[in-house]
């Protein structure tokens, strides 16, 4: 037993125990090992061709790949704990693989130096699952145990190759290459600590040196504040928060809902706007009800967002976020079904949230007809949380806002002969777009209550001023409203084809109940501020395209797997783009085999020469019959004088050297071929008979 | 700059990695990608195998042997057969330098060694050891090889540490040929003017063979007037080098424009070469003088045999053949037209058929000369060239000249 098999045999266990472990198999690994155990003793060693090998390897990759797709291996379906059977199906057969190379007999008995390569797949397969500390604290002692066997195969195997089996080891070389192992034991553990407790921190950094002007956003919170809207419009203004696959443009999606309203931060006057005097939300609370999928689609989940489904469903919207902690779906008006990796989701009257600790990165959403209908408000309840009452309050204490008669009459003003819901809407928006000038950043000097100042001095203001401003006369004219918050999408980018929404164009407007049309949108913000269609630079596009496919990667990868990899990469192959690469590595195999093989392609113009060779192929036969065959090297005139020789026939020995003055003198002809062929039936080789040496000495 | 960052990485894959130390650097692309998401423990065995390329890359150097070479190549080989170089390696550092290796890196396409072969476990400080280096030159040729370096593989064989090297002299590659069998020519002498000492331009005297009486019409030069006076009648001396043969061996290195070399050069001229060089020896046991005409980037004209020159100086001279890109006859031409009336037989090895090479056998037949023509092609089945035009030729594979299997009748 050779060190370079000792050393493969080793990283074999390695891999196997690691596999054992992750998997929670334990057949197939304890005939690994069993295998391993044998093979490693040396006494069954087979001599296969190269060719036998490879068929060999095929059949039995093909024998797993019937595995994978009749009984593919999963730890945890729910959960998708284990990522990929098909990985599993694959590191049993490199296994299998690995371990067949200790039953090979090979040239001068030194393996191939390319055994770890599959190893680092096997591996990969093993540690393809989603882990538990204790699982994490297991692998990595076995990675370093691989590592450590891969480095004493190598080194095995450079010593196998040059011939120096033993290890001369001595003069403190095997200290010292302990040393080394542990050296590498430790680092490897330290840096993957590392990277595992400083991976949000890494993980900024990266971000922002993708994007050096920072990242994150001021985000949604549950409780509605006046100046929430302006602080993730204005910080980091140009970060993208949100890309939508989409044929038609998203416009406005909605976050979150709000049908009251707490005073701006900073701000202590005592008439702070604050519609509703008990419901005030916790930042904390959890949110309305929770929602069950009503299917799958792949592997995500389908939720219908409405208690009867649409029938006649608009285009799909792919939405990705680059901030999911916030939580939020971001949906349009009509937003009927929702898919998403989540197996739960949380839904109230105005808005849909994440059940679990951060968000979804991706969803997918499609738009129903437009409902006039409220499933949470009766708007007939005179009272109540969910009554006319809760949407169509204002602050009417003496001092407020709604007590000003100023303000009544500004409401008198801006309604008057407005008699539906649609006149009142149009109404304040053309109140608001006309008198107004739009900027963010408004000084509300102190005790003034914001939007009763805003109202009251018409200064120039952002979305959330107009949005509460026309929230609070239409509620004075006993029109239920809400306040929103969310994204305007608007913009366009060329190279990724799709809609993207950035901090800046986060929004806030006022919806209405229109008891025809159900929540209709009142945009009283000046066009100045409502974001509009626009492109950006070309080069930003460009950039803003590449760290988004990135940011789309790294999340594929970790809700799909090396599985998902795998599998696009297969996908990739199939289209126009993957096929020519594909024929482009084709094209390369077959140039390189062809100039290995130096095959030259042409018209055939010497059928004669076929022939001739043809001949003399017949009469090698014959006389390979008799154990006379030609040597590597031995042209035909030798070959005719061993005949001679041999044989004592000269006339076999003069059928080669006329074949030599056919062929080589001159182009040969027709009738030279012919006469060869005649004459070669005619020969019947047979070896000289041995003399009789008793009857020469005999007296 | 780009280029040289290019060149500098390429050369460290190239020349500083093994190929364990490659499949380490694959691997952690491969399991680089675990990084990207950290709930996989997978970005573990990144690390394993980042750690293990780092700190034996660390250790290599920390270990890298300063060693001095001692030793050469031989100044000459022959394409395809391996070419052996003993050195004395001698360690100058106050440290044992371990699993030593010595080798030329970044050998040119046409030569092939096989690394880290050779590897001595130990050699301790100021220790010798003597270490054999074997390389396979692929083409004939005039090379500049790389320097020759000692380098470490220590401690997991997976890098090549040291910089020690020791420059290489040019090193000549003969072309590789089999001894041609059956050979037969049709060959005859004729009178060369001047002999062999014309010939030549070496100065070489004739040789005498002896006297015999004056046949009336003789030029009276030659006669030997002591003979005359005792033996009483006119006699004449008499020298054997006027009449000999020659022979021309015209050698096309015309390719195709536009095709490119493999790692041996072109296989068609190779095999020409080869077959140039097999005549050469054949002849060269002979009483003949051999004229070698090449014409590629330079025009070649050589004479040997008869004490002029060796065999080794022809195939040095094959040894430098380049191809001519194109047509090399408008050269080749008229410097054997210029030779031709001393010519008793050509021989020449073409690689194709056109109205130029056409134009040259024409004028050996109309000068009297006796002609052998050979086409060497890579595949006589496959080649588009009707050889029936071509007057007294054969046509051979170059396959069957490199197995030394043809005759040339």
């Amino acid at each position: 037993m050779t060190t370079q098999r000792s050393a493969l045999a080793v990283l074999i266990l390695v891999e196997t125990i690691a596999f054992a472990y992750m998997s929670e198999t334990v057949v197939f690994p304890a005939m690994i090992v069993a295998a391993v155990l044998i093979g490693w003793q040396g006494r069954f060693r087979y001599q296969v061709s190269h060719d036998r090998q490879v068929i060999l390897s095929l059949v039995t990759a093909l024998l797993f790949v019937v595995r994978w797709r009749v009984q593919p291996h999963s730890l945890f379906e729910d959960s998708m704990a284990y990522l990929s059977p098909f990985l599993h199906s694959l590191g049993q057969f490199l296994l299998v693989l690995q371990t067949a190379a200790l039953y090979l007999q090979y040239e001068n008995d030194v393996l191939p130096n390319t055994l770890p390569w599959p190893g680092v797949f096997v591996m990969v397969s093993a540690g393809d699952i989603l882990v538990v500390p204790s699982q994490r604290f297991t692998f990595q002692l076995l990675a370093i145990a691989f590592t450590a066997a891969t480095g004493l195969f190598f080194t095995a195997s450079a010593r196998a190759v040059a011939g120096t089996e033993r290890w001369a080891f001595g003069s403190g070389k095997a200290a010292l290459v302990i040393v080394l192992l542990i050296a590498i034991g430790g680092f490897a553990w330290t840096g993957s600590a590392a990277l595992h407790r400083y991976e949000r921190v890494l993980d900024r950094m990266v971000t922002e040196l993708l994007n050096p002007d920072g990242a994150g956003s001021a985000g949604f919170p549950n409780r509605s504040r006046l100046g929430n809207v302006a602080k993730q419009k204005s910080e980091r203004s140009k970060d993208v928060a949100l890309r939508v696959n989409s044929a038609i443009e998203p416009g406005y999606l909605r976050g979150k809902g709000y049908h009251w309203l707490v005073g701006m931060p900073g701000i202590t006057s005592p008439h702070t706007t604050q519609w509703n005097d008990t419901a005030v939300e916790d930042d904390n609370a959890s949110i309305g009800e929770i929602l069950r999928p009503a299917g799958k689609v792949g592997d995500r989940f389908r939720f219908e967002l409405h208690d009867t489904p649409d029938r006649m469903l608009g285009p799909p919207m792919e939405v990705w976020l680059e901030a999911p902690q916030w939580g939020i779906y971001f949906l349009p008006p009509s937003a009927s079904t929702l898919v998403t990796s989540e197996i739960a989701v949380r839904r109230d009257y105005r808005q849909v949230v994440s059940d679990g600790d951060g968000g979804v990165v991706r969803y997918t959403v499609q738009e129903g007809a437009p409902r006039a209908e409220e499933p949470y408000f009766d708007f007939d309840e005179p009272t109540g949380t969910f009554s006319r009452e809760a949407l169509t309050s204002y602050p009417r204490r003496d001092g407020s806002v709604g007590a000003d008669p100023a303000i009544k009459q500004l409401v008198n003003d801006v309604f008057a002969g407005c008699t539906t819901v649609e006149e009142h809407v149009q109404a304040v928006e053309d109140y608001f777009q006309g008198n107004y000038g739009y900027t963010i950043g408004i000084d509300i000097p102190p005790p003034w209550d914001p939007i009763h100042y805003f109202l009251r001095n018409k200064p120039n203001a952002h979305c959330e001023y107009f949005a509460q401003g026309a929230a609070l006369l239409l509620r004075m004219r006993g029109i239920p409203t809400r306040y929103m918050t969310g994204f305007v999408v608007a913009e366009w980018n060329s190279y990724g084809n799709y809609w993207l929404a950035r901090n800046e164009h986060a929004h806030a407007w006022c919806e209405a109940w229109d008891p025809e049309k159900g929540w209709v949108i009142v945009e009283a913000t000046p066009p100045a501020g409502v974001p509009s269609p626009e492109e950006a630079p070309t080069h930003r596009q460009l950039w803003e395209y590449l760290s988004g496919q990135l940011a789309k990667f790294r999340h594929l990868l970790a809700e799909g797997g090396w599985r998902w990899l795998l599998l696009q990469t297969l996908a990739f192959l199939t289209t126009p783009a993957g096929v020519a690469v594909t024929l482009l590595v084709l094209g390369y195999v077959a140039v390189r085999i062809w100039m290995t093989r130096k095959k030259v392609t042409g018209p055939q113009v010497a059928p004669l020469v076929l022939e001739l060779q043809r001949e003399l192929q017949r009469m090698d036969a014959r006389l390979n019959r008799i154990d006379i065959k030609r040597k590597p090297g031995e042209t035909l005139t030798r070959f005719a004088n061993r005949v001679s020789a041999e044989t004592g026939d000269e006339s076999i020995a003069g059928w080669y050297l006329d074949y030599v003055d056919a062929r080589y003198d001159g182009v040969p002809e027709e009738k030279d071929v012919a006469a060869l062929r005649e004459r070669g039936r005619n020969l019947h080789p047979r070896r000289r008979p041995q003399v009789q040496v008793a009857s020469e000495v005999a007296p | 700059m780009t280029a040289r960052i290019f060149r500098y990485f390429w050369r460290q894959w190239r020349d500083e990695l093994t190929p364990a130390g490659k499949i380490v650097v694959w691997g952690i692309c491969v399991t680089g990608l675990g990084t990207i998401e950290l709930q996989m423990p997978v970005y573990q065995l990144f690390f394993g195998l980042v750690t293990l390329l780092s700190v034996g890359a660390t250790a290599g150097y920390l270990f890298r042997p300063r060693v001095s070479i001692r030793g050469a190549f031989p100044d000459r080989g022959a394409a395809g057969h391996p070419l052996t170089g003993h050195f004395v390696v001698e360690n100058q550092r106050s440290i044992p330098a371990y699993d030593v290796g010595l080798n030329v890196l970044g050998l040119p396409e046409t030569f092939e060694t096989k690394l880290d072969e050779n590897l001595v476990p130990r050699i301790g400080p100021g220790e010798k050891v003597s270490m054999a280096v074997t390389v396979t030159p692929k083409r004939r040729g005039r090379y500049q090889l790389p320097d020759l370096r000692a380098y470490s593989c220590f401690p997991f064989a997976l890098g090549r540490s040291g910089k020690a090297a020791k420059e290489l002299p040019p090193m000549i590659v003969l072309p590789s040929f089999e001894p041609l069998a059956g050979f037969r020519l049709p060959i005859g002498t004729r009178y060369q003017p001047g002999g062999i000492v014309l010939t030549s331009h070496v100065g070489e005297s004739p040789e005498y063979i002896g006297n015999r009486e004056y046949v009336p019409g003789e030029p009276i030069r030659r006669l030997d007037f002591r003979a005359w006076a005792r033996t009483g009648k006119p006699v004449v001396r008499e020298y054997q080098e006027e009449y000999y043969c020659r022979i021309a061996l015209i050698l096309d290195t015309s390719v195709p424009v536009g095709r490119r070399a493999g790692p041996a050069g072109y296989e068609e001229l190779e095999g020409a070469v080869s077959l140039t060089a097999a005549i050469a020896d054949a002849l060269s046991g002979g009483e003949y003088v051999i004229d070698l005409f090449a014409a590629g980037p330079e025009l070649h004209v050589f004479r040997s045999g008869r004490h002029t020159a060796n065999f080794e100086n022809v195939l040095e001279i094959l040894a430098g053949v380049e191809p001519a890109k194109g047509d090399c006859f408008s050269k080749l031409s008229p410097a054997v037209a210029e030779e031709l009336s001393g010519v008793s037989t050509a021989i020449v090895v073409l690689l194709d058929w056109s109205p130029s090479r056409q134009q040259l056998i024409n004028r050996i037949l109309e000068a009297g000369c006796s002609l052998k023509t050979l086409l060497v092609v890579r595949d006589q089945t496959r080649d588009a060239i009707d050889a029936s035009e071509i007057p007294e030729c054969t046509v051979l594979e170059v396959g069957e000249i490199g197995r030394g299997l043809v005759e040339v009748r």
